[in-house]
């Protein structure tokens, strides 16, 4: 999965070799990327604790204003997860985290059964039983399936199996994302330390621009040579797809970009970082600008266009970090993960 | 079709007797201690020949087996077809490293062993407990019940089952989970739907699904026959093509494709084909994601609960490549050129290391195996993957890791033998 990459080892050697003073004076890539995203997981977990605190709000005396501040708080803690996806090495793919957080996509819908397993067992849940149980219940989707599910409109959300389900995984969320926090504060002299780290970043960003393009949007949206299928988008049952896209991109802006740009600016390419943020900020006015959901604009002509124009800036969003810049640092990445199957 | 399963390449014989000190004609051209890229590429070849061979022996037996079940629908034989599925895994899931990086095989493949698949679509399921893909209209066909079926806003007649019309209704309406053909379709038709979840027990199907008259039980027991014989049939020709790919000295197959890419390319499929099966697949898909979300609809053998074999023949297949043996169903070995003996050459090291990475992977997932078959209380796969079950997701654990550090050297193995362009299929998983 690692690729090789000459010219930037080349480059770390460099950068090894120069005086203490110019690298104290200038942070180097890895600096910039790490103290972004140590800011993006603190969020994440502080927007996660938002939310069980929310939803014990709610349990306690359940009424229609605590509900859509519990639904706020659920789409804010989502979104933080969103903006810091990018990163999917480290202390991410410990205990599968990222899986953790979203298990998706899930074609099967796994996380309906796990959650009307949970909804008739004898008794109710602690984040303990979460916590052992199928990544499928322990995040966002499964919060999802609670306040937005066809499925809900039978069963109140306070009913105490409901409810306490709820706060079962809403603790277990904070926990694991206070833990994702804390250890990627720890993995940082590692990171720093580690010249690898600066292909895996860029790697990692990559991939996370082609999930983008063919899985988050291509696929439910039927231009990878199925039909179009809503229920392979993420957040469906919301209606909150594009909303979720637009959260990923901003993460990108504020954690993925600074560092990126230093990184171009020492190999003298400046301009390329230009074009990046430029692009960048052109899908992110895109994805402003659409409805919150993916699933309504199929059926919708002009709402589509919408949509494929947003495809299409992602789509240039990734053969720019993915070819343009990755061929000037000599990021060598063979074939992407669809070869072959 | 013996025939077949007997020739082999002139080729194919001298790079064996290359291998072979002892071997007379091997001495005087010092090819004892020094293995080509182009012989590695022809044994590669070689091995693929043989193990579709066996393949389609077995699927043969599998075709007979059924052709006595319908002729005369008892316990003994549904049985005996059975064994006869089983036994037919063994050479298949080997021949699964061939499939990445070989286009001609990838592309076929999904009329043979596609899943997970919606079961609902061949037959009766029990609502319940029946897990199909969201958003497929196909999930609930169930073609044994219906001269007609409608999928994605079509029509179809489906009155007549033969091999063509079930090649044609595979992954129909763009749902990968619509399968229609292949092992995983034999595998429901003959055990049925496993409802036992994480507990012991397979598939209950009743032999009296395919008895006449007044003993046909869940009724259409003529169309299930029907649907059978049909799909057993085309998997038999299925196999029988490629086999005729793999074949020597014929003319315009794609083993004669292969080898006129050069060795560069060939060797780039055969690493990535292990690399790809190792990661991404194996212990992505089949493994990590079963296990991660406790999920037996991820099972990959999941009516018949075969899925520790499944996953050993896997590893095995990968593992043959780098030996360059291939252990045939008549315990047979055909042996040549390995790419053990070539990566030594450059890195005897990583070699060893390498050989003992995969020694590993067969070690953890003959743990596995063993105790999915143990005499008493086995755990089978499905059973493994349970919610809290520590001591099987530790089985699973313990052969992801092993899979994952060979895919590593597997990717240096790359780097040494000069093959760029190399990144193995993850599915999208990182580890």
């Amino acid at each position: 999965m690692i690729a090789s990459l000459r010219r930037l080892s080349l480059l770390a050697c460099a950068l090894l070799a120069t005086p203490l003073s110019f690298a104290t004076d200038t942070p180097t890539p890895r600096d910039m990327w790490h103290g972004a995203v140590e800011l993006q997981y603190a969020e994440l977990s502080a927007a996660s604790e938002r939310l069980e605190a929310s939803a014990a709000r709610f349990c306690q005396s359940p009424d229609e204003a605590l509900r859509q501040r519990l639904e706020n708080d659920w789409l804010s803690a989502y979104q933080a997860w969103q903006a810091v996806r990018f990163i999917q090495f480290g202390p991410a793919e410990q205990n599968s985290r990222g899986w953790q957080l979203q298990f998706w996509p899930d074609r099967k819908n796994l996380v309906g059964s796990k959650v009307r397993g949970w909804l008739k067992a004898a008794e109710a849940p602690d984040a303990q039983d979460i916590a052992s149980d199928s990544v499928a219940i322990q995040g966002f989707p499964a919060l999802e399936y609670l306040l937005y599910d066809d499925a809900m409109d039978e069963q109140a959300l306070s009913d105490p199996a409901a409810c306490d389900l709820m706060q079962a995984i809403t603790t277990h969320l904070a926990d694991t994302t206070t833990a994702l926090h804390r250890d990627w504060q720890a993995f940082g002299e590692h990171y720093l330390e580690t010249a690898d780290y600066t292909e895996t970043t860029l790697a990692s960003a990559i991939q996370t621009l082609e999930l983008l393009e063919d899985k988050r949007l291509g696929e439910p949206m039927g231009l990878k040579g199925a039909p179009a299928n809503g229920y392979l988008a993420e957040a469906w049952r919301s209606g909150q797809t594009v909303r979720l896209v637009e959260s990923s991109l901003e993460g990108l802006r504020t954690g993925f970009l600074p560092g990126l740009t230093a990184l171009l600016r020492e190999a003298d390419a400046l301009p390329l970082a230009e074009a990046f943020r430029d692009q960048l900020d052109k899908t992110l006015v895109q994805a402003s600008e659409l409805p919150p959901g993916l699933v309504p604009s199929l059926e919708d002509e002009e709402a589509f266009r919408g949509l494929q124009s947003l495809y299409l800036d992602i789509s240039q969003l990734r053969h720019l970090l993915g070819n343009e810049i990755a061929g000037e640092l000599g990021l060598v990445r063979g074939f992407n993960s669809s070869d072959g199957d | 079709m013996p025939a077949i399963m007997l020739r082999r390449s002139l080729a194919g014989i001298v790079a064996l007797s290359a291998l072979m000190p002892f071997a007379p004609v091997a001495i005087d051209t010092a090819a004892a201690d020094t293995v080509s890229a182009d012989a590695e590429v022809e044994h590669y070849a070689d091995l693929a020949h043989a193990n579709y061979a066996d393949a389609l022996k077995a699927a043969q037996a599998l075709n007979e087996r059924i052709d006595e079940l319908l002729a005369n629908p008892t316990a003994e034989a549904l049985s005996a077809a059975k064994q006869a599925w089983l036994q037919a895994r063994v050479p298949y899931q080997q021949s699964e490293v061939f499939r990445f990086g070989n286009a001609v095989v990838d592309d076929w493949e999904g009329q043979l062993n596609a899943w997970p698949l919606d079961e609902g679509m061949i037959d009766y399921v029990e609502g319940d407990d029946y897990q199909h893909e969201l958003g497929n209209e196909g999930a609930t066909a169930n073609i044994i019940a219906n001269e007609q079926i409608t999928v994605g806003g079509e029509t179809l007649d489906v009155s007549a089952i033969t091999p063509e019309l079930l090649a044609d209704l595979n992954e129909i309406g763009g749902s990968e989970a619509n399968v229609a053909s292949g092992y995983h379709a034999i595998e429901f038709l003959l055990w049925g739907q496993d409802l036992h979840g994480f507990e012991a027990g397979s598939g209950e199907r009743p032999v009296s699904d395919y008895q006449t008259g007044d003993d046909c039980t869940h009724g259409h027991c003529d169309r299930r026959g029907s649907y059978l014989d049909a799909v057993s049939d085309l998997l038999v020709n299925d196999l029988e093509w490629m086999v005729a790919q793999w074949a020597p000295e014929t003319e315009g197959n794609y083993r004669q494709e292969l080898l006129a890419e050069g060795d560069q390319e060939g060797l780039r499929r055969m690493l990535f084909g292990m690399g790809s099966l190792s990661l991404g697949e194996l212990a992505g898909e089949r493994l990590k994601v079963a296990l991660e979300a406790n999920s037996f609809e991820d099972e990959h053998d999941c009516f018949s609960d075969n899925t520790h074999n499944s996953h050993y023949y896997n590893g095995q297949g990968i593992q043959n490549i780098y030996t360059g043996s291939y252990q045939r169903l008549d315990g047979s070995v055909v042996e040549g050129a390995s790419l053990q003996d070539l990566l030594s050459q450059q890195n005897a090291e990583l070699a060893d290391t390498l050989h003992e990475q995969l020694e590993a992977t067969m070690a953890r997932l003959d743990a596995i195996k063993e105790a999915a078959e143990a005499e008493s209380s086995p755990m089978a796969f499905d059973m493994m993957i349970a919610p809290g079950n520590e001591q099987g997701s530790e089985l699973i654990n313990e052969a992801i890791l092993t899979l994952v550090a060979q895919t590593g050297s597997i990717e240096q193995a790359a780097g040494e033998l000069g093959v760029t362009s190399l990144q193995p299929d993850d599915a999208g998983h990182r580890f």
